[in-house]
C-alpha cells in the first residue's frame, strides 16, 4: 500500500504544471502596413490596411482596405481581375476561425470590413483572399497576437 | 463493505467532463462498475476559462469572462449478465461577457463488458470493464459556429472509441484507472460560400484516481490527461492546427444519502498539472446526483 501511495504521489509531483506566462503585446498592424507591405504578387496589386476600430477580444472591430496599383490608383477587383474579396479570421494554432466578416464596398478598390470578432486571445491571422469561383487567385495575411 | 459500495457508486463522478478549447471537450462515459442493474445521474457544472495556452506552450491570463454551464444527463443499464449500455447527453450554455448561447453538446452512446470480475474478492486483481463509445455530433464544431463561436458546444465529429476502467478497493481506500482512445471522422461543412473539409485525427485520455472512504463519506482525487491530434482544415487553403493536450485535476467529496442515492461535489482545475498545449485552461465546480437500481 505504501508503494502505491508513493508512486501516486511521485506521479503527481512529476506532473506539476510549469506555467510559462508571457505578456503578449498587441502588435500594431498599422505600423507594419503603412508602406503598403501587403503585395498581391499574382495580381500585381498593393493593399493598404487601416484599422477603423482597433482589434480586441471584447467587441467588433473594423478595417478599411484600399487596393491600389503602382501609380497609387484604386484597383477595381471585380472588373479588372473578376476577383471576389474574402476576409477570413483564422487562428492557426487552434485550427478554427471566427464568424464571417461583413464586406462593404466604399469605392473602386476601397472596402470597409466590419463584424471582425476575435473570439479568444492568442495568435490570429487576418487573411485577405482574392478568388474567382472556387479558385484562389492570391492571398495575403496580417498576423496579430491579441491579449 | 459499505465503503466499497460507496466508492463504486461515486468514484467516477471525479472524471468529469473537461472543457477544452472552444466548446469541445472529452467525451464522458457512463459505465457501471459495481453490482447495479442500472444507474442514472445528473451533473450540473460551471466552469470559467482562466488561461489560454498557445502552440508554443506560452500561457496568458484570460481577460474576458467566459463561462460554461453544463447539465449532463447520464444513464447506464446491464442488459445481459456482464454486458451494459449507456448514454450521456449534455446541455451546454456558454456565456462570454453578456452574450450567451445554449443547446446540446456532443452525446455519447456506449456498450460495455465486464471482462475482469471480482466475484472471488481477490486481494490484488482489479475489476475491469471494457467499453466501446460512439460520439454523436449533436454539438457544433467551432468552425460551424455562427454566434462568434459561442454556439460551439462540442467537437462536432462522429467518433468511435474504445476504453477500459480498472477499479480496486483496499480497506478504506479505493483506486481507479481509466484509459481510452478514439478516432474522429472527417466532415464537410459550409462556411459562407466556402465549402470546408474538416479532418480530425485520433485522441486519447488516461485517468488515475484514488479515494478515502469513511462512514457515508468519500474524499477523492483524480488526474486526467487528454490529448487530441491536430485538425486539418481544407477549403481554398489547407491548414493544420497544433495538437491539443491538457491535464485536469479533480478533488471531490461524496456523500451517500440512502443506499440508492448519492451526491458528489467536485472542483476541477486544469492549470495545476501537465504541460498543456493549444488549449484553454478552466476551473470548474460540479454537483452530481445519482440514483441506482440494484440487481
Amino acid at each position: 500500500m505504501k508503494i502505491i501511495f508513493l508512486a501516486f504521489f511521485s506521479l503527481l509531483m512529476l506532473n506539476c504544471a510549469r506555467p510559462n506566462f508571457k505578456d503578449m503585446a498587441l502588435l500594431d498592424p498599422n505600423k507594419k502596413l503603412e508602406n503598403c507591405s501587403l503585395q498581391f504578387s499574382n495580381l500585381k496589386t498593393c493593399l493598404q490596411v487601416q484599422w477603423e476600430t482597433p482589434p480586441t477580444t471584447k467587441a467588433y472591430s473594423s478595417l478599411i482596405l484600399n487596393f491600389i496599383d503602382a501609380q497609387g490608383e484604386g484597383v477595381d477587383l471585380e472588373t479588372l481581375h473578376e476577383a471576389q474579396l474574402k476576409v477570413i479570421l483564422w487562428m492557426p494554432s487552434m485550427g478554427h476561425g471566427s464568424s464571417p466578416t461583413k464586406i462593404e464596398k466604399l469605392a473602386s478598390g476601397s472596402y470597409r470590413i466590419s463584424r471582425i470578432y476575435f473570439i479568444m486571445p492568442g495568435d490570429w491571422e487576418i487573411r485577405f483572399q482574392l478568388s474567382k469561383d472556387t479558385q484562389l487567385l492570391d492571398q495575403e495575411k496580417i498576423e496579430l497576437i491579441l491579449k | 463493505m459499505k465503503k466499497a459500495f460507496l466508492f463504486l457508486i461515486l468514484c467516477y463522478s471525479e472524471m468529469i467532463l473537461a472543457a477544452a478549447c472552444c466548446g469541445g471537450g472529452s467525451s464522458n462515459t457512463a459505465v457501471i462498475t459495481n453490482d447495479d442493474k442500472a444507474q442514472f445521474s445528473t451533473t450540473l457544472s460551471q466552469s470559467q476559462v482562466q488561461i489560454d495556452v498557445d502552440s508554443q506552450g506560452v500561457w496568458s491570463h484570460r481577460q474576458t469572462k467566459e463561462t460554461t454551464k453544463t447539465l449532463q444527463l447520464e444513464g447506464a443499464m446491464i442488459f445481459k449478465d456482464r454486458f451494459q449500455a449507456g448514454l450521456s447527453v449534455p446541455v451546454i450554455e456558454r456565456t462570454r461577457e453578456t452574450q450567451s448561447s445554449r443547446g446540446l453538446g456532443d452525446s455519447t452512446l456506449q456498450m460495455g463488458y465486464e471482462y475482469l470480475t471480482n466475484w472471488d474478492y481477490h486481494p490484488w486483481k482489479p475489476r475491469a470493464v471494457g467499453y466501446l463509445t460512439v460520439v454523436v455530433p449533436t454539438g457544433r464544431n467551432i468552425n460551424e459556429a455562427t454566434q462568434e463561436g459561442l454556439d460551439a458546444r462540442g467537437k462536432g465529429f462522429w467518433s468511435l472509441g474504445v476504453g477500459t476502467i480498472f477499479t480496486k478497493i483496499h480497506r478504506a481506500w479505493d483506486f481507479s484507472a481509466q484509459f481510452d482512445i478514439h478516432k474522429s471522422f472527417e466532415k464537410k461543412i459550409q462556411r459562407g460560400d466556402e465549402s470546408l473539409q474538416l479532418t480530425p485525427g485520433q485522441g486519447g485520455q488516461a485517468s488515475l484516481g484514488a479515494g478515502y472512504n469513511f462512514a457515508r463519506w468519500r474524499w477523492g482525487f483524480a488526474l486526467s490527461w487528454i490529448y487530441e491530434d491536430p485538425l486539418i482544415t481544407e477549403g481554398l487553403t489547407k491548414d493544420t492546427s497544433s495538437a491539443e493536450r491538457y491535464t485536469t485535476a479533480t478533488a471531490s467529496v461524496a456523500y451517500m444519502f440512502k443506499d440508492e442515492w448519492g451526491g458528489v461535489l467536485s472542483y476541477s482545475d486544469q492549470a495545476l498539472f501537465g504541460d498543456p498545449l493549444s488549449t484553454t485552461l478552466s476551473k470548474s465546480v460540479s454537483l452530481r446526483m445519482s440514483y441506482h437500481w440494484f440487481r
